[in-house]
C-alpha cells in the first residue's frame, strides 16, 4: 500500500515538474531551477550524512569544485557542455578522496573540523588564484550550447536540469535499496558491529564520499549554468551549512527530507524578502529551533502531532470520580 | 627580525591560548565542541567597547564586568540550548553550537555593523628597545594579564572543591553524579568559565586589531591550537596556542599574510589525519 502510495505521488510530481515551466512565469522557472540544484546537492549530502552518518561541513567545497571545474572546461578548453558537466562531477569525485581519506581515521566532531578547514582551504584558493578562477571579480559564463541548440533562456535550461534531477534522485533510491546502501546505514548504526558482519569500512565510507561528492559537483556545474555567474562566495563555509541545514531540517536519513529543505531553503530568501539583513540570522533560529524540538525534521513532522494527538486522546480523566 | 616575528607571535599566541583553554574546558567537561568560541571573543570586545568607551568606565571595571557578562551567556546558551541536546548524536551539537555562532555574529551586525571600532590599550604603545627587539608596554600588559588568567585558572582546578569537581565530572559523570556533584551545575560552570575566557581574550585582542563582526573567525587558529595540543590537555591548549601563533606570524611574515589563514587549515588537516590525539601525545589513536 505504502509502496504504491509512492510510486503515484513520484509519478504525480514528474508530470507536475514537467508541464510547470508551461504555465509557469520566468522568475518562478528560474526558483525551480535553483530548488533543483540544492535538491541534487542534498541528496548527495543526506547519503553521506543521513544514511552513512558522516558529517561533513564541506559540500560546498565540492559544489564549487565542480562549479569552476565544468565551466573552465567550456571557457578555456572549449569542452562542450554535455561533457564538461559530467567532468566536473568526477573532479569532485577525486577531490573527494583527499577529505575521504582522513575520514577514515577519524569521525563525529573531528570530521567537522576537518571538512571545515577543507572548504576554507579551497574557498581561499578560489579567492586567490586569480589567473584560473579570475578571484573574487567571479566567472561570467556563456549560455550553453547542446549541438545547435543554445540553452540561454531559464524555460531551455530547465528541462536539462530537471530531467537530470529526476535521473540522479532514481538513482540514490536505487543505490540506497542496494547492498552499498544497506551498508551505508549499517556504518551509521555501528561501526564496530558492522565490521564484524564483514562490511569493508574503508570502502564503504569513501564510496559515500565520493557519492556525495559527485552529486554537489554534478549541481555545482548546473548552479554555473544557471546563474550565468560564479563567484567564490557561493561556496563558503555559511553555503556548506544551509546545505547541511537543509537535509536536517527536512529530515535526515529519509527520502523526502531534502526535497522539504532544499524547498523551504530555495522559498524563505524570497519570503523574506525586504528583510534580507537577518536572513542569516532567521536561519539560524530556524535550525536551532528544530535541532531542539524537531530532530527528526519536517517530514516526520505529521507523525508528531499524530503522537501527540493520540496520546490527548487517550489521556486518563484527570480526577477519578469518587466511587 | 626574526627574533621580532617570534616575539609578537608569542604574544599573538597567548591570547589564542586564553580561547583555545576554554574551548577544552567545555569539550573535556561536557563533551561538546563548541563552534561559538570565535563568535564569544568577538561579541565580549563589543561588550568591552559599550563599557569601555560608551559607558566611560576605567578599564579594570570593563574588563571584570565583561567576563561576568560573557559568563552570563555562557551559562545561558548552556541552558538553552546545549542542556536539551545532552543526549542526543554529535551531528546535532555540531549544528545548534554553529547555530549559536551565527546568531552571535548577526546580531553584532546588526547593532554594531560592519563598521571597524579601535579599541584603546589602557597601556603604552611607546616601545622599549632591548637590543634588536622592540616591545611596546601593551604587550607586556596583554602577557602579564594572560599570566595572570592561568594562573587564577590553574588555583581553580587544582586547590578548590569547585575545580575538584570539575575535574570529576570531566573524567567520569556518573561517578561525579554519584559522589554527590551536581553535573548540572558543573556544566553550567564550566561554560561560564570558558565563556569568561573567551571574553578576556577578546579584551585583549581588541586593540590588536579593530573590532569588526568578523574577529570570530579566529576560532580556526583556536581549533588548529587546541588540536595542536590534543584537544584534552589543558597545557597542551597553551603550547598549541603560543606555537600557532609563531607560525602563522612566520607564514605571513615570509610568505605572505593571505597564506596565514591556508598554513592553520592546512596544520588542522595534517595533524588531524596523522596525530589525532595531538602533537604531545604518546602515541596516534583513532578519535570518534
Amino acid at each position: 500500500m505504502k509502496k504504491h502510495f509512492q510510486k503515484i505521488l513520484l509519478l504525480f510530481a514528474f508530470i507536475f515538474f514537467l508541464v510547470a515551466p508551461q504555465v509557469l512565469d520566468n522568475y518562478f522557472i528560474y526558483l525551480l531551477n535553483l530548488f533543483f540544484i540544492a535538491f541534487i546537492v542534498s541528496i548527495g549530502l543526506n547519503i553521506l550524512t543521513g544514511f552513512a552518518g558522516q558529517v561533513s561541513l564541506g559540500q560546498a567545497a565540492f559544489f564549487g569544485i565542480g562549479s569552476y571545474t565544468s565551466s573552465l572546461c567550456m571557457i578555456k578548453l572549449a569542452i562542450p557542455f554535455w561533457l564538461s558537466l559530467p567532468l566536473g562531477g568526477v573532479m569532485g569525485a577525486l577531490i573527494s578522496l583527499l577529505i575521504g581519506l582522513p575520514a577514515l581515521k577519524v569521525s563525529g566532531y573531528y570530521l567537522a573540523l576537518v571538512t571545515l578547514a577543507f572548504n576554507e582551504i579551497v574557498n581561499l584558493i578560489m579567492m586567490h588564484w586569480k589567473k584560473m578562477t579570475n578571484g573574487t571579480d567571479g566567472l561570467n559564463i556563456p549560455p550553453p550550447k547542446l549541438g545547435e541548440f543554445v540553452l540561454s533562456t531559464d524555460g531551455s535550461k530547465y528541462y536539462i536540469i530537471f530531467l537530470l534531477t529526476f535521473f540522479l534522485f532514481m538513482a540514490s533510491r536505487n543505490i540506497l535499496r542496494s547492498k552499498t546502501g544497506r551498508a551505508f546505514i549499517s556504518l551509521k548504526d555501528s561501526e564496530v558491529a558492522s565490521q564484524c558482519i564483514g562490511v569493508n569500512l574503508p570502502k564503504y565510507k569513501i564510496i559515500a564520499f565520493m557519492i556525495s561528492a559527485f552529486y554537489a559537483s554534478l549541481a555545482g556545474g548546473l548552479h554555473g549554468i544557471a546563474l550565468s555567474y560564479i563567484h567564490p562566495q557561493d561556496f563558503n563555509l555559511f553555503r556548506s551549512i544551509i546545505f547541511l541545514m537543509m537535509i536536517v531540517i527536512g529530515g535526515l536519513g529519509t527520502m523526502g527530507g531534502p526535497f522539504i529543505g532544499a524547498a523551504l531553503f530555495t522559498l524563505l530568501p524570497e519570503a523574506l524578502g525586504k528583510f534580507q539583513e537577518y536572513q542569516e540570522l532567521i536561519y539560524a533560529l530556524i535550525l536551532l529551533g528544530s535541532i531542539i524540538f524537531l530532530p527528526s525534521g519536517l517530514i516526520k513532522l505529521p507523525g508528531r502531532i499524530r503522537a501527540l494527538a493520540t496520546r490527548a486522546a487517550h489521556k486518563p480523566p484527570a480526577s477519578i470520580p469518587a466511587a | 627580525m626574526l627574533l621580532q616575528v617570534l616575539i609578537s607571535g608569542i604574544i599573538v599566541g597567548s591570547i589564542y591560548a586564553l580561547v583555545a583553554l576554554g574551548f577544552i574546558l567545555i569539550y573535556k567537561g561536557t563533551n561538546i565542541m563548541n563552534f561559538a568560541q570565535g563568535e564569544m571573543v568577538m561579541i565580549s570586545a563589543y561588550f568591552g567597547l559599550m563599557y569601555h568607551i560608551y559607558y566611560k568606565m576605567p578599564y579594570l571595571a570593563a574588563f571584570i564586568l565583561t567576563i561576568l557578562t560573557a559568563g552570563l551567556c555562557g551559562i545561558l546558551i548552556e541552558r538553552i540550548v546545549c542542556r536539551p541536546l545532552l543526549k542526543s548524536p554529535v551531528m546535532s551539537v555540531i549544528i545548534a553550537t554553529i547555530a549559536v555562532s551565527i546568531i552571535i555574529k548577526n546580531i553584532a551586525r546588526l547593532v554594531w555593523g560592519s563598521i571597524y571600532y579601535p579599541f584603546p590599550s589602557p597601556f603604552s604603545l611607546t616601545p622599549y628597545h632591548l637590543g634588536p627587539i622592540m616591545i611596546t608596554p601593551k604587550d607586556v600588559g596583554t602577557i602579564v594579564i594572560t599570566l595572570i588568567l592561568l594562573g587564577l585558572l590553574y588555583y581553580l582546578l587544582q586547590f578548590t572543591k569547585i575545580g575538584a569537581a570539575m575535574l570529576a565530572t570531566a573524567s567520569n559523570q556518573k561517578a561525579a553524579s554519584i559522589v554527590g556533584i551536581s553535573v548540572k551545575r558543573v556544566f553550567s560552570l564550566t561554560w561560564a568559565i570558558s565563556f569568561g575566557l573567551a571574553s578576556a581574550a577578546g579584551f585583549l585582542l581588541a586593540p590588536q586589531v579593530s573590532i569588526t563582526p568578523e574577529m570570530g573567525d579566529i576560532v580556526i587558529v583556536v581549533f588548529t591550537a587546541a588540536v595542536l595540543g590534543g584537544l584534552e590537555s589543558l597545557p597542551g591548549a597553551v603550547v598549541g596556542g603560543v606555537l600557532l601563533g609563531i607560525v602563522g606570524n612566520l607564514a605571513g611574515f615570509y610568505i605572505s599574510t593571505a597564506f596565514k589563514d591556508v598554513v592553520s587549515f592546512l596544520i588542522l588537516i595534517t595533524i588531524l589525519m596523522f596525530r589525532p590525539s595531538g602533537l604531545f601525545s604518546a602515541g596516534a589513536m583513532r578519535k570518534a
